[in-house]
């Protein structure tokens, strides 16, 4: 690859953070591109263990973000989603991964700027991690 | 149901440690409906190993897979050829499947959770000891409610002089749990046999226990032999 | 009662109103003839290039809808054509249409542009009607890329062959479909309808009239209209700024407001859009080009829409746009340069000059002529500015009955605004024309769906949309790069896959390589994947084998600065959405059955309102109020207009209400609980009775906002200070005011925390002012502003208080005015920014002008319908532009207060708006259901139980094997259950495991990258 900025996978639910990602395009604001969007119908939808294989994938951060709490489409989702992904960085944190490269956001779809701010946040916090934490250490490889 | 618990993922790794070639078996049974063994875990368990093995710069190759019942024979046996290939498999059935692989394959089978006893669902999240599988049972005589399982004490003649003002027990810290004995004698109060506490039982014959070695049961009619 | 009524409608004008209202009436059962002047529809926001207040795209909100109107089987449209006369009655009328000819046949016509390459003229000369004389056309053209029909037209009054007869018609034989038919005529015809809606738009003011401003004479002034033809990516300079006179980019841009508006000499209202547009024009030339430093020249900012105040922000604070209150007295044109000079009186009085390199003129909205003349054929009245004459009480009914009137030609107004009241016309008609509803419609047919079968055979699509994407992002590498995924068989790029023209194409190549499956890389899913769904199930594959990827608002608008990496991006999601489309299975859809009831949340004026539309549309309703009374108070929900009888109008709209068959009044009366979703909503009303569930298709929430009650300026500490709305109440009602000298402070805690306009405060100063000075025109009246908000007609009210000596005095937003007391006297001092001094005045009263907030139980209703508000507690649309009274979530509408402050006429529209589209649903009696649904593999369960513990909507039940199974109907697919079932027996219809799992492992995948 040609750049070296952490890549980040967002999971975002349709009706909030994937339209607030919307947003932060049409208000035409700025975030890198090593985050990419994929979307939820709710992010009760996500399975814990879309998370550990975005991380097998090479992602260096998940962001997970779904509606306000209180305005998930779904009623529970985000809630169901906020408690998954504190086990799930329970989890890394106890396989040497910093728990800090997954975070979980709430967001209302009118939130572009916020969105914006996420994604470029994550990228800062990857980047001031160690960043040899997912590459294999030199004696293992093949 | 048997509820069982997966085993801290260090110890689960550092039982891995000589194997590059796995089988993750689950089973979809009373370990699936506790939430330690069905196949959702077993994926989630396979992706956090191999992250961890990959960090280790020590991959690990693992083949995923759920039976139905690993107790039986029947349901593990579409699965032989794979395990063959496999250098070890780790179980995530409650010790009962982890046995029966380990009888039928010559590879050696790794338990991923630690069994823990038959339980019930409290809610979704909570599951909880009621029966302690003592072989003589005498539910109908107390309401229903398990003193040998549910007491700390496995008391028959209780309660003991623990069981605080507030109804819990002394055992359990901060009245974490109701004294069974009063879960007894208000159970048998609704169901008008307070009489029943009148009997003082004698003591417990533990022979059909685990006490007396591991235990058989044979039900000549349904033998399919001789 | 039996009197024969229409089911057909004809609405006159193919602007945004016009297909607004054509659509909302074909959705709900009834037959349009959209008839428009124009050789295509989309009116006037086609020609802009963004809309405020977010800058939108007004082609992609636009697109999507003509392409709709142009499909839909409900729909005729009628070009090139004008009204001549209407006999009959509301329910019965006879129209007649002048059809001009447009010498080709549109159902032949495939927009291919031979025809204009070989007319006799080689180059184009002739001012292009869409390009605002910026760009040129041939005689024969296509009015624009995304036009509807699409097909080329002829103009008689161009073309060498009408003008002289002497011509080779090169064209006739260059078109291979033979669609050109130079022996069209003129028709005259007529069509049975039970109701006209008219929405003819407005024009322009025409800049020449202000002559001071040199439009026409000097070269690099142009018209606001004009300059968004030059920011447009489909416009004459391809989107760049460039001057006329030299073809260089300005760096000195000025703007001038209210050019023709305001003025005596001119017209005296206000139009009431240019300030934002302006506003939104600056912002846009500096995105388009850094350098240029745009001035805006205005009088009053008039900000006071939803969103409109936050753009003015970022237009100052980000844009570095610069604000110069001013009036002009001049443009003289520098004969070397051609730069203008410009010379303007500033706050202070002091008269400067300044340069600039290119001026736009923010020129008003004036009554079009097609307008007037349609008034005149219908014999409509028009008010005396030649707007649709309207009433307070009735925004969309024209003097005569069963003709009604939206948009612009009402009076100057925005697209929501236009929307709102295009809606509001259609329910109207839907009302009337209730008993004749589906009598002329029919149901679409699509072809018999195919099954998939073998190994997938994928199409993708990459669309430039203009220059939006492929501005950025090299579409054409992106679609090359496609070709080389697994399971892809077409893939290219297309300039705008929403067009009508590509979506045909896509039903050809679909049938032609046998495609199974479809991914489109465009905008986002949100807007258009239900388009491109049905386009490929015409082509007859199942909908749900498409996938659409956002390359749009998720890659080149936010990486526009890295257009490498935004390429590469567009790649990585093409890859990760074949991946999934590879794995997609085709989902079947069931029709459910629509509760055929209305919930309505609130009974002020606009519950009222809305109750009382969707109940004449046949609509069984529940008005739920949780006061005690319908209305409660006059005063307190509305601002009364002058003049106008508001009490009367209560106690009409009360005695409807009240005696109505169709509804049900619930008053001291809570909501406990809403369940289910469009089509099938269950509530349990809480009230005095006891609780009741009701079953509801639908749900408005129909909440007024109330004065605000301020803390400042001694309010609430003494008597002679007091709020609008108190003032008006004691002129209505008494007791008599005394007071002699008065101040008004406008904009009262109106800050960070309430930023917002509340609309309606400057005109209720000004009437309460004028009604002061009625009872004693001695008084002294003193009204302390930041900017007058005296918007459309509203001016001359306002040009009426000036000249009855009521004196402004404006401030700054920096310098608030301090109201203090000084032994018992009131002293009020401000910072007059005209004088540049300290201003001292001792008022016997303050009136305060405190905005509106709205109502708290807003916050509730929130909670339980699960839509968001925005952070002052208002409900959030769908769409600011195009879906004003939409929430986000299907089947709950948004009116009153609720969503915005308004004015009584605004807040009738939009209640009767939201009425019309909740009766969209409710009309259909079906909805389809499934799809997108959770359902469990009988195999793999293991009945343990959770998603039947975890369901939001109770949509799992055991069944007769004592196994989990999901209801499709009740499930609405958030796939909760599916991500916890510990057997992973559940999987959710188009986000299955393995969909999802390929795309992660595609995400990062190094190697195929490099491939290409
Ligand atoms: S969660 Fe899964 S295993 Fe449990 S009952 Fe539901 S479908 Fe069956
Ligand atoms: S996806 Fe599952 S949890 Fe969600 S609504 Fe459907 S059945 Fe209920
Ligand atoms: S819909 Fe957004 S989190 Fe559930």
């Amino acid at each position: 690859m040609t750049n070296s900025e952490p890549k980040i996978v967002a999971f975002c639910c349709h009706y909030c953070a994937f339209a607030a990602a919307d947003l932060a395009g049409v208000l035409r604001l700025k975030y890198p591109p090593n985050v990419h969007i994929i979307r939820l119908p709710c992010t009760g939808k996500l399975d814990t263990l879309y998370i550990l294989k975005a991380f097998e994938a090479g992602a260096d951060g998940v962001i997970v973000a779904g509606c306000l709490e209180g305005g998930c489409h779904f009623i529970s989702g985000n809630l169901r989603a906020k408690k998954r992904v504190l086990a799930v960085k329970g989890l890394l944190a106890r396989i040497g991964i910093a728990p800090e490269r997954l975070e979980f956001f709430n967001l209302s779809s009118a939130q572009g700027d916020r969105f914006a701010q996420i994604a470029r946040e994550m990228t800062e916090r990857i980047k001031s991690l160690s960043s040899s934490v997912l590459t294999p250490l030199p004696e293992g490889k093949g | 149901m048997i509820v069982a618990d997966q085993k801290p993922i260090e110890e689960i790794l550092q039982m891995l440690e000589p194997y590059r070639k796995v089988l993750f078996l689950g089973c979809q049974t009373c370990v699936a409906v506790c939430m330690a063994g069905g196949e959702k875990e077993v994926g989630l368990l396979a992706a956090a190993v191999r992250l961890a093995r990959k960090h280790q710069g020590r991959p690990i190759e693992i083949v995923e897979g759920a039976v139905k019942r690993q107790c039986d024979d029947e349901f593990n046996e579409p699965w032989a050829k794979t395990i063959e290939q496999q250098e070890a498999v780790l179980s995530l059935a409650c010790g009962v499947g982890v046995n029966k692989l380990s009888e039928r394959f010559d590879v050696p089978i790794l338990p991923a959770l630690n069994t823990k006893f038959f339980g019930e669902v409290e809610r979704q999240g909570v599951w909880a000891e009621v029966c302690a599988g003592c072989g003589n049972c005498i539910l109908h005589l107390t309401g229903g409610i398990c003193p040998i399982a549910r007491c700390a004490k496995n008391l028959l003649n209780g309660p003991c002089g623990g069981v605080r003002a507030d109804g819990t027990c002394e055992v359990a810290q901060n009245g974490s749990r109701p004294c069974a004995w009063v879960m007894i004698y208000e159970r048998l109060g609704k169901l008008n046999q307070r009489q029943n506490l009148e009997n003082i039982f004698g003591a417990k014959d533990w022979s059909s226990d685990r006490h007396g070695g591991p235990r058989k049961r044979i039900r000549e009619d349904m033998l399919l032999e001789g | 009662m039996s009197e024969l009524k229409h089911g057909a409608v004809a609405v006159v004008g193919g602007g945004i109103g016009g297909i607004q209202a054509t659509l909302d009436l074909a959705d709900s059962g009834f037959y349009v003839y959209l008839i428009e002047e124009g050789p295509a529809i989309g009116g006037r926001m086609a020609q802009l290039d963004k809309t405020f207040p977010t800058n939108d795209c007004a082609m992609c909100m636009l697109s999507p809808k003509l392409v709709e109107v142009g499909r839909h089987p409900n729909v005729q449209i009628i070009t090139l054509a004008s009204v001549e006369a209407l006999e009959g009655q509301p329910g019965n009328f006879r129209i007649t249409l002048r059809q001009r000819p447009r010498y080709v046949d549109i159902t032949r016509c495939i927009a291919c542009g031979r025809c204009i390459a070989s007319c006799v003229y080689q180059d184009a000369k002739f001012p292009s009607e869409f390009d605002v004389g910026l760009g040129k056309r041939k005689p024969i053209y296509i009015p624009f890329p995304q036009a509807v029909p699409l097909a080329a037209v002829v103009d008689p009054q161009t073309c060498i062959f009408f003008k002289s007869g002497r011509c080779p018609q090169n064209c006739l034989q260059a078109c291979e479909r033979g669609a050109l038919d130079f022996t069209q005529t003129e028709r005259l015809f007529s069509l049975d309808v039970g109701a006209v809606i008219l929405a003819p738009g407005f024009e322009p003011y025409d800049a020449r009239l202000v002559g001071e401003y040199g439009f026409g004479r000097y070269a690099n002034v142009l018209t606001a209209p004009q300059f968004e033809r030059l920011l447009s990516a489909s416009g004459p300079t391809m989107g760049k700024v460039l001057r006329p006179s030299d073809g260089k980019a300005p760096k000195k841009v000025a703007f001038i407001h209210c050019v023709g508006s305001r003025d005596l000499r001119h017209q005296s209202y206000c139009s009431a859009v240019c300030c934002m547009y302006a506003t939104k024009e600056a912002i846009v030339a500096k995105e388009h080009d850094h350098a240029i430093e745009p001035t805006i020249f205005y009088i009053d900012l008039r900000a006071y829409g939803k969103g409109f105040e936050s753009l003015v922000k970022r237009a100052r604070e980000e844009h570095g746009v610069r604000y110069v209150r001013s009036m002009i007295s001049q443009i003289i044109e520098i004969p070397e340069t051609k730069n203008l000079l410009i010379r303007y009186r500033d706050d202070s009085g002091s008269v400067r000059e300044e340069e600039f390199d290119l001026v736009v003129l923010a020129v008003g909205m004036r009554p079009s002529t097609k307008g007037q003349e349609l008034a005149r054929k219908l014999s409509i009245e028009l008010n005396q500015h030649s707007f649709a004459q309207t009433s307070v009480f009735s925004p969309v009914m024209s003097t005569r009955e069963g003709v009604f009137v939206t948009g612009a030609f009402t009076g100057p107004k925005d697209i929501p605004e236009t929307v709102i009241q295009a809606s509001a016309a259609a329910a109207a008609v839907a009302a009337l024309l209730a008993p004749a509803r589906g009598t002329r419609t029919q149901a679409k047919q699509y072809p018999e769906e195919l099954v998939p079968d073998g190994s997938p055979r994928i199409g993708v699509f990459v669309c430039h949309c203009g220059s939006n994407i492929a501005g950025v992002v090299d579409v054409k590498a992106v679609a090359e790069y496609a070709k080389t995924l697994p399971g892809v068989v077409h893939a290219e790029n297309v300039l705008y896959t929403c067009s009508q023209d590509n979506l045909k194409h896509m039903k050809d190549v679909i049938r032609e390589k046998k495609l199974n499956r479809v991914v489109v890389a465009s905008c986002t899913p949100r807007n258009l994947a239900a388009l491109f769904q049905d386009t490929i199930r015409e082509a007859g594959l199942n909908k749900f084998l498409f996938e659409m990827v956002n390359i749009r608002e998720q890659c080149s608008w936010v990486h526009s600065d890295q257009p490498e990496r935004a390429t590469e991006k567009a790649k990585s999601l093409v890859r990760m959405g074949v991946a999934k489309a590879r794995e997609l299975k085709p989902l079947s859809v069931q029709s459910v059955r629509v509760a055929p009831a209305a919930l309505v949340l609130g009974g002020g004026l606009s519950g009222m309102v809305a109750a009382l539309t969707l109940a004449d549309s046949g609509f069984e309703t529940h008005l739920v109020e949780k006061s005690s009374e319908l209305w409660r108070d006059l005063q307190e929900l509305v601002c009364i207009p002058e003049g106008e009888d508001v009490q009367g109008l209560r106690a009409k709209l009360l005695r409807t209400v009240r005696t109505h068959p169709q509804i049900r009044v619930h008053t001291n009366t809570t909501v406990k609980e809403i369940s289910g979703f469009v089509g099938n909503f269950s509530s349990v009303l809480r009230g005095p009775q006891g609780e009741e569930r009701i079953q509801h298709g639908v749900v408005i929430v129909a909440t007024e906002a109330y004065e605000h009650k301020p803390n400042e300026y001694l309010y609430g500490a003494d008597a002679r200070v007091l709020t609008q709305r108190e003032l008006g109440r004691a002129l209505t009602e008494g007791p008599r005011v005394r007071a002699k000298t008065i101040v008004m402070i406008q904009c009262v805690e109106r800050n960070e925390k309430r930023p917002y306009c509340s609309r309606i405060c400057c005109a209720e100063a000004i009437k309460n002012a004028l009604a002061l000075l009625q009872q004693d025109p001695n008084r002294q009246i003193y009204v302390l502003y930041r900017e007058m908000i005296s918007y459309s007609f509203l001016e001359d009210l306002y040009r009426r208080a000036r000249d009855s000596g009521v004196i402004f005095i404006h401030h700054d937003e920096q310098s608030l005015p301090v109201v203090r007391k000084e032994n018992e006297q009131i002293v009020v001092t401000v910072r007059d920014t005209r004088l540049r001094q300290e201003v001292l005045i001792k008022p016997d009263l303050v009136v305060l002008s405190t905005g509106v907030v709205p109502d708290p139980y807003n916050e509730e209703l929130s909670r339980l319908l699960k839509v968001p508000l925005d952070a002052q507690g208002f409900f959030v649309e769908a769409h600011i532009k195009l879906r004003p009274v939409d929430c986000t979530s299907h089947g709950i509408f948004l009116c009153g207060g609720s969503h915005a402050p308004g004015t009584i006429p605004e807040l009738i529209a939009k209640a009767q708006a939201a009425a019309g589209r909740a009766a969209i649903i409710l009309s259909k009696g079906q909805l389809e259901a499934g799809g997108i649904v959770a359902s469990v593999d009988q195999e793999k369960c293991t009945a343990c139980l959770t998603c039947l513990r975890e369901c939001p909507f109770g949509a799992v039940f055991i069944n007769e094997q004592g196994l989990a199974e999901i209801e499709a109907v009740k499930c609405q697919g958030c796939g909760i259950c599916a991500a916890d079932c510990p057997a992973k027996a559940i999987q959710l219809g188009q986000f299955e495991d393995i969909q999802e799992l390929r795309m992660l492992e595609e995400l990062f995948h190094p190697e195929r990258m490099s491939a290409v």
